[in-house]
């Protein structure tokens, strides 16, 4: 069994191949950014420079197995460091400190994304700091309605669940899709042209059907139908909110090799949902939720639905590779299972916008500055070093997840600023 | 001040337990013992920090006793910070065992274990009429998500008060659908190991780390897949394995903030920051969509069959 096998159950092999080829650069020398680079050298960041500011802390550095991990250890030099050249090699940089010199650098160049992090005593943060939008295709939503779009049945579906139920001699063991369609069509009948279906008449022919085959025990593919009735209602032709925010970037300027694909991908989109074939849709998930039923109807349904959504990706791949000729079939189809659920989160575009913000009088602005301007006074008594660890350990967890989430752009991230108060154990998240 | 004869100990050395050893000692408790039964495997090691390759197949509580002790680290009242190792079951520890620690946290993965040592904790409390008390700290930790549960047993609520939270342990698939209708992977697998193992080897019983058995799983399961026309793509070995170990997802990150919690719970009973009535005993944490924790008291259970009134 292969090392990060409990992980790559989270994101992938594809998900593990960022992470291990990914250039991370984490600034700070306390307690805190040896804890980040634990967090990320454990999931297999392939390279990982830490940047001391300031003296190291040497119970920490000689906690840690540095060697094991690979770690580039080298100090700060704001000569070499002022300039956009020395960031560019680095994916993604996690400022752990306030210290003005860092700050200065970081106000003035042009970086790769950057996570700006720190803790004092039992507070913490997290900011994200990024020029570009942040796109997420795999944002694996843990339950999803299913993709049946019975509500607004594209021509392929239609004409398949039509056949479908020309072939079939008994609808007992049809699965619940092909009852809600077969439910459907029958009240359509009795309804003028334009009228539409509510659910009272759909569950009254579902209802109907049931008692012509078994009057006297309820059935459970009937049972289902009746539950998930609602899908046969669904307006399937509005496009969700979140498809909608990500179409409205997809012609803003990104440098992000994965943001610039997911731009054509979506712009790919824009031309789909054009075409006469889509009638407007997204494309199919092409993935259908388990159905009582017999397994040869289901496999029949299983099978009309993902034959669809190849098609789907063939056609989806032809209008990608008309633009450009790097994107290959397996990103066009992960996009196209994904699409319902594509995200996207707009960072805070520099630091000195995030700073002016710090000048407002909230609650938020007030522990950020006060955390991020605490390592310009006195350290921390030796006895609240020690009470308040477990404070540090916790906002380094939060730091790495998010960190690994930018780098694999699965999972959405903080958006754009998550403020932990240790004494009441609580983490929210602020926009700013 | 926190008193330096505090001691605390840590059920469990795996993914929560490696950060929860490091938080303590960081936190300066000089007397720390461990309890695990496990041994250090490959798949362990992209988040239990205090293991190495060359550690695979040594006990989990002894080696990460040693990385600690070997740091030496300065706690409390400048004592040194020291770990002592039990590689055993941690239901057989005695009464007398368990009563030397100030406080227990728990890193396992078992709702059985948890269980067992929170109704022993709770006799505790009650036998020596409210004299005695050791809080316990439960952490507990799914991918990107987890929690962490402070018990104070017999004044607040116990971990089987808080039981009905808990998920149904396995998606349970009815015998016929498995039968006659396997439609899922997950169907074709679940008739193989309760109906056509049995079949096939009456005399023994099916075990996933034995090559032969797990061989002969993963033969079936194709053929039955094909049989019943189910993608016979999707039968990997890891997949199988992971549908029959019920295998948990686990990440360095996740691991660390529930640890952390936990530990921050520690600090409060340490230095007399927690209230029994009013601190939050609860606390979920989700990190899957953005980042998300809720925390709040959870009461006790009048009719708990472990710390409820009437037992």
């Amino acid at each position: 069994m292969d090392k990060f096998d409990r992980q790559v159950r989270i994101w992938g092999t594809h998900g593990q191949h960022i992470i291990e080829t990914s250039h991370v650069c984490v600034v700070g020398s306390s307690p805190f950014a040896f804890e980040i680079v634990k967090n990320l050298a454990l999931p297999g960041i392939g390279c990982l420079t830490m940047i001391a500011t300031n003296s190291r802390d040497l119970e920490q550095n000689q906690f840690w197995n540095m060697k094991t991990w690979n770690v580039t250890q080298i100090d700060w030099n704001a000569e070499k460091m002022g300039s956009d050249v020395f960031w560019s090699d680095f994916e993604l940089i996690i400022i752990t400190t306030g210290q003005n010199d860092v700050l200065k650098v970081f106000r003035q160049i042009k970086s790769p994304p950057v996570l700006l992090c720190s803790t004092s005593g039992q507070n913490g943060f997290v900011t994200f700091l990024s020029g570009e939008p942040h796109f997420v295709v795999e944002s694996h939503p843990e339950h999803t309605i299913p993709d049946l779009r019975l509500g607004a049945l594209r021509s392929d579906l239609s004409q398949f669940y039509s056949e479908f139920l020309k072939n079939t001699v008994c609808i007992s063991d049809l699965p619940f899709a092909a009852l809600l369609y077969h439910a459907c069509e029958n009240v359509l009948k009795e309804k003028k042209p334009h009228q539409v279906i509510n659910r009272h008449d759909l569950k009254d022919q579902i209802n109907v059907l049931q008692n012509k085959v078994s009057p006297n025990t309820q059935l459970p593919n009937f049972f289902e139908a009746l539950r998930f009735a609602h899908l046969a209602l669904e307006r399937t032709e509005t496009l969700p909110e979140n498809v909608i925010r990500c179409l409205a970037l997809k012609d803003v300027s990104c440098q992000i090799p994965f943001n610039q694909n997911v731009q054509t991908l979506l712009r790919a989109l824009s031309s789909f949902l054009d075409t006469p074939y889509s009638e407007g849709q997204l494309p199919l998930a092409g993935i259908i939720p388990d159905m009582e039923s017999s397994y040869e109807m289901y496999t029949a349904l299983r099978n009309a639905y993902s034959g669809a959504a190849e098609n789907d990706v063939k056609i989806f791949h032809n209008l990608v590779s008309s633009e450009v000729s790097h994107i290959e079939i397996d990103q066009v189809k992960s996009f196209c299972r994904n699409c319902r659920h594509i995200n996207v989160i707009e960072p805070i575009g520099k630091l000195g916008d995030f700073e002016s913000v710090l000048n407002d009088e909230t609650t938020d602005s007030t522990i950020i500055k006060n955390v991020l301007h605490s390592c310009l006074s006195e350290a921390l008594k030796k006895e609240d070093k020690r009470r308040f660890y477990p404070c540090i350990s916790f906002v380094a967890g939060i730091a790495a997840q998010e960190a690994i989430k930018v780098l694999t752009h699965q999972f959405l991230p903080l958006h754009n600023t998550l403020v932990y108060e240790g004494e009441l154990g609580r983490l929210r998240s602020i926009k700013i | 001040m926190a008193d330096p004869a505090t001691s605390v100990l840590v059920l469990g050395a795996g993914g929560l337990g490696c950060e929860i050893l490091k938080n303590l000692a960081f936190q300066g408790v000089p007397t720390i013992h461990v309890v695990d039964m496990d041994i250090i495997e490959l798949s362990n090691l992209n988040r239990q920090f205090l293991f190495e390759e060359k550690d695979i197949g040594q006990p989990k509580a002894v080696i990460a006793a040693r990385y600690i002790n070997e740091k030496h680290l300065i706690g409390l009242g400048d004592r040194p910070v020291c770990v002592t190792a039990h590689f055993q079951d941690l239901t057989l520890l005695s009464d007398s065992f368990l009563s030397q620690f100030t406080l227990i946290v728990s890193g396992l993965d078992s709702i059985q274990a948890r269980r067992a040592i929170n109704s022993r904790l709770v006799r505790l409390t009650f036998d020596s009429g409210y004299e005695k008390c050791i809080p316990l700290i439960d952490g507990g930790s799914d991918g990107l998500q987890g929690h962490c549960k402070v018990i104070i047993p017999g004044f607040a609520a116990c971990y089987e008060c808080s039981l009905a939270t808990l998920p149904p342990e396995n998606e349970s698939y009815p015998l016929c659908t498995v039968a006659n209708n396997p439609r899922l992977p997950e169907h074709v697998i679940e008739y193989l190991l309760t109906v056509q193992w049995a079949q096939e080897h009456p005399d023994r019983s099916f075990d996933y780390s034995v090559d032969e058995h797990f061989q002969w799983l993963l033969n079936r399961s194709l053929e039955r897949a094909a049989l019943f026309k189910i993608d016979t793509s999707k039968f990997t070995a890891s997949f199988v394995l992971g549908v029959v170990k019920n295998i948990v997802p686990s990440v360095a990150s996740t691991n660390a903030i529930i640890a952390a919690q936990c530990c921050n719970e520690v600090s409060k009973l340490m230095y007399n920051d927690y209230d029994i009535e009013t601190s939050n005993n609860f606390m979920v944490y989700n990190g899957q969509d953005g980042c998300f924790t809720y925390a709040f008291v959870h009461e006790r259970r009048p009719d708990c069959l472990v710390c409820g009134e009437l037992t």
